[in-house]
């Protein structure tokens, strides 16, 4: 059987390492219809594990965007089935690490010295791999601190990375040429801004300094040190802390994940109500856990502004009756992009209930006010709606992108919260503290 | 570089005569686009005799040759006077090289475009001659130093020629530099991570995964 579908490979040869990925998972698709046409039917699940499989090799070799953009699509699991999500979602930042003589070199441009003369001391190597960078540990003044310094070239390569991924996204969200780029082109815009270490170090200071003038409980920054930063490189303090993993180990009692939880949740109420722009990298990797139940976040490279009139639209479609309210319902579905002016009314009458249904089980939190993430049966829902969605031919055919592009990161970020309140098993308070556009700073 | 710390000290005026000749002829060579069409003509511009000229070179490609050894003479002085690069592994000591060696050509660069714009050959012939030896002799007591302490696994018959084909990516890096756009030639600081990491991952052992990095860094860059 396997030889019968094994890959041309001239063609292989040929064609870059991505090519040979879209050749395989054609390859796992011919795979499928053919355990299809002996067994009868055969469940999609090893086809889509194939075909994540493949992938994710793949892009575990690619480095920087076009692995970030992965992982936001692994984030988003609403665009992908789960066992393609399920790969994704190990795909770990491995770019090589910088060489120390770079990273000589890249302080030597920025500060006219080697790291050894600005910092008492600075590790050789690099203590952890980012996508697009690596942070090394330094001291100065008796003052551990976090350096993190850029691969070069990047900003320039993130358009040749995200054109490399098109031909995967592209099949597997099946949706016209058109409205991929206008995904991509939000998908782009921010990961140029993720290579941008001066606007990300303002924004680091920005909102930090906003979240502890406000006084969220339990929350701590690093401190960002902007004469010790640059172009390619941003100096913070070293924070304590564990990874939600090693953090989950120590047992940790269901008052302590409640409170940690509940801290998450208003950092993103905050900013998403008070500041327009929240941390739209929600992933566990961004932030530090305590004992004592108090949270570090880090990593600001990733910010999403939310534009007033998507403010707008979006969170008065999650306000508690409007999905019993037909007429309104209507409105702002067409608002938020779900339904447009080209649909047929037998598209409208497909996806208005399919809307209302996704908005009423991933609204389930704002429209509750109080809400159990412990609780695993919500997400097996959201689970089986999408993987329902996705097997669902009519919505699969229909090549209409729904959705306006703010809502990329917005959902991704409130996908990647809940997921991280699940881990947590936290039971908190979801009503908004600050919702209301009259209080926006 | 070399020029200042020259102009510093006037003990030594021979060197000063050959630094200021070889000044002279890059200047000449910028602001008309071509060579002096004589040593003569060359000389009784810069007010020196002629035979002032031969004591230090024999022709123009002479002189040439000696500027791009002194390159990297400069490259090297340079790198064993920062405290540092002794201590430094192998692999970063070529890392540092390659570093350092572009900081000292980017003072250099437009003679270096306009003269490889003239003579696309330049890379291959004999211009290079010179600074070919230098650089061997040094990547010899690398790779020595390297398959002493394990970083470089000793090879029957091949080990022998990676000091040519170090030399076959140096001239790599020299080819990408001089094409390249970006700002603060970025993209050759990432070419010469890419290519160093590939030919230790060679003469070390475990070489595939690099290959493949370097040849996608390379189709997504040309």
């Amino acid at each position: 059987m396997k030889e019968q579908f094994s890959i041309p490979t001239g063609k292989v040869q040929r064609a870059s390492k991505f090519l040979t990925t879209g050749v395989k998972v054609g390859g796992n698709y011919l795979k499928h219809y053919a355990r299809k046409s002996i067994n009868g039917d055969t469940g999609k699940d090893q086809l889509h594990t194939d075909n994540a499989r493949d992938i994710y090799d793949t892009l575990s070799e690619l480095k920087g965007s076009a692995l970030k953009a992965a992982q936001m699509m692994s984030m988003d699991r609403n665009m992908l089935p789960r066992a393609y999500s399920d790969k994704f979602a190990m795909a770990q930042y491995s770019a090589p690490p910088l060489s120390y003589p770079l990273v000589v070199k890249t302080f030597r441009s920025a500060f006219g010295k080697a790291p050894t003369e600005v910092f008492d001391s600075f590790s050789h190597n690099a203590v952890n791999a980012a996508s697009i960078g690596q942070v090394h540990e330094a001291t100065l003044n008796g003052k551990k601190l976090a350096v993190k310094v850029q691969y070069p070239g990047v900003a320039d390569s993130v358009s040749s990375d995200l054109k490399l991924v098109k031909p995967f996204a592209l099949r597997i969200m099946n949706i016209t040429e058109s409205d991929f780029k206008l995904y991509m082109s939000e998908v782009e815009e921010r990961l140029l801004e993720e290579t941008d270490y001066q606007l990300e170090l303002k924004r680091s200071v920005m909102i930090s300094e906003a979240v502890l003038n406000e006084g969220i409980h339990g929350i701590y920054f690093p401190a960002y040190y902007p004469a010790l930063s640059g172009n390619r490189i941003i100096t913070m303090d070293w924070i304590e802390g564990m990874h939600l993993k090693e953090f989950l180990a120590t047992n940790p009692s269901q008052d302590i994940r409640n409170r940690i939880g509940q801290t998450l949740w208003d950092f993103y109420d905050f900013q998403m109500h008070r500041l327009r722009m929240v941390h739209a990298d929600p992933h566990p990797g961004n932030f530090l856990f305590r004992n004592d139940g108090s949270l570090g976040i880090i990593d600001f490279g990733c910010v999403k502004e939310v534009p007033d009139d998507f403010y707008d639209y979006y969170f008065r479609l999650h306000t508690p009756g409007v999905l019993d309210n037909p007429e309104l319902m209507t409105e702002l579905f067409t608002l938020n992009e779900f339904i447009t002016e080209k649909d047929s009314e037998a598209e409208k009458k497909l996806f208005i209930p399919l809307f209302r249904e996704i908005i009423g089980l991933m609204g389930k939190p704002f429209f509750a006010g109080k809400f159990d993430f412990g609780d695993s049966s919500f997400f097996e829902q959201v689970y089986h709606l999408s993987e329902s969605l996705y097997n669902n031919k009519e919505v699969r055919n229909s090549r209409t992108a729904r959705g306006s592009k703010h809502s990329l990161y917005i959902n991704r970020t409130y996908f990647g919260l809940y997921m991280l309140l699940h881990e947590l098993k936290a039971n908190i308070v979801t009503s908004s503290r600050y919702q209301g556009p009259e209080k926006k700073v | 570089m070399v020029a200042k710390t020259k102009k510093n000290k006037p003990e030594n005026p021979e060197k000063d005569l050959q630094a200021t000749i070889t000044d002279a002829y890059i200047d000449f060579y910028l602001n008309k686009g071509k060579k002096p069409a004589s040593v003569y003509e060359f000389t009784s511009r810069l007010k020196i005799e002629e035979k002032d000229f031969y004591q230090f070179f024999g022709s123009f490609e002479g002189l040439e040759k000696s500027l791009w050894s002194g390159f990297l003479n400069t490259t090297l002085e340079t790198l064993s006077a920062s405290g540092e690069y002794e201590s430094y592994p192998v692999k970063e000591k070529l890392l540092s090289f390659y570093y350092t060696l572009a900081e000292v050509l980017k003072s250099k660069r437009s003679f270096i475009l306009l003269s490889t714009e003239k003579e696309a050959e330049l890379l291959k012939n004999h211009t290079l001659s010179k600074a070919r030896e230098v650089f061997q002799a040094y990547v010899s007591g690398l790779m020595e130093e390297g398959m002493e302490s394990g970083e470089i696994v000793k090879r029957p018959y091949i080990t022998e020629r990676y000091p040519e084909l170090l030399w076959l990516q140096l001239l790599f890096v020299l080819r990408f530099w001089i094409k390249d756009e970006s700002a603060g030639f970025e993209k050759t600081d990432a070419a010469i991570e890419k290519a160093v990491k590939v030919s230790f991952d060679l003469m070390g052992p475990g070489a595939v995964d690099s290959l493949i990095d370097m040849a996608k860094f390379l189709y997504h860059n040309r």
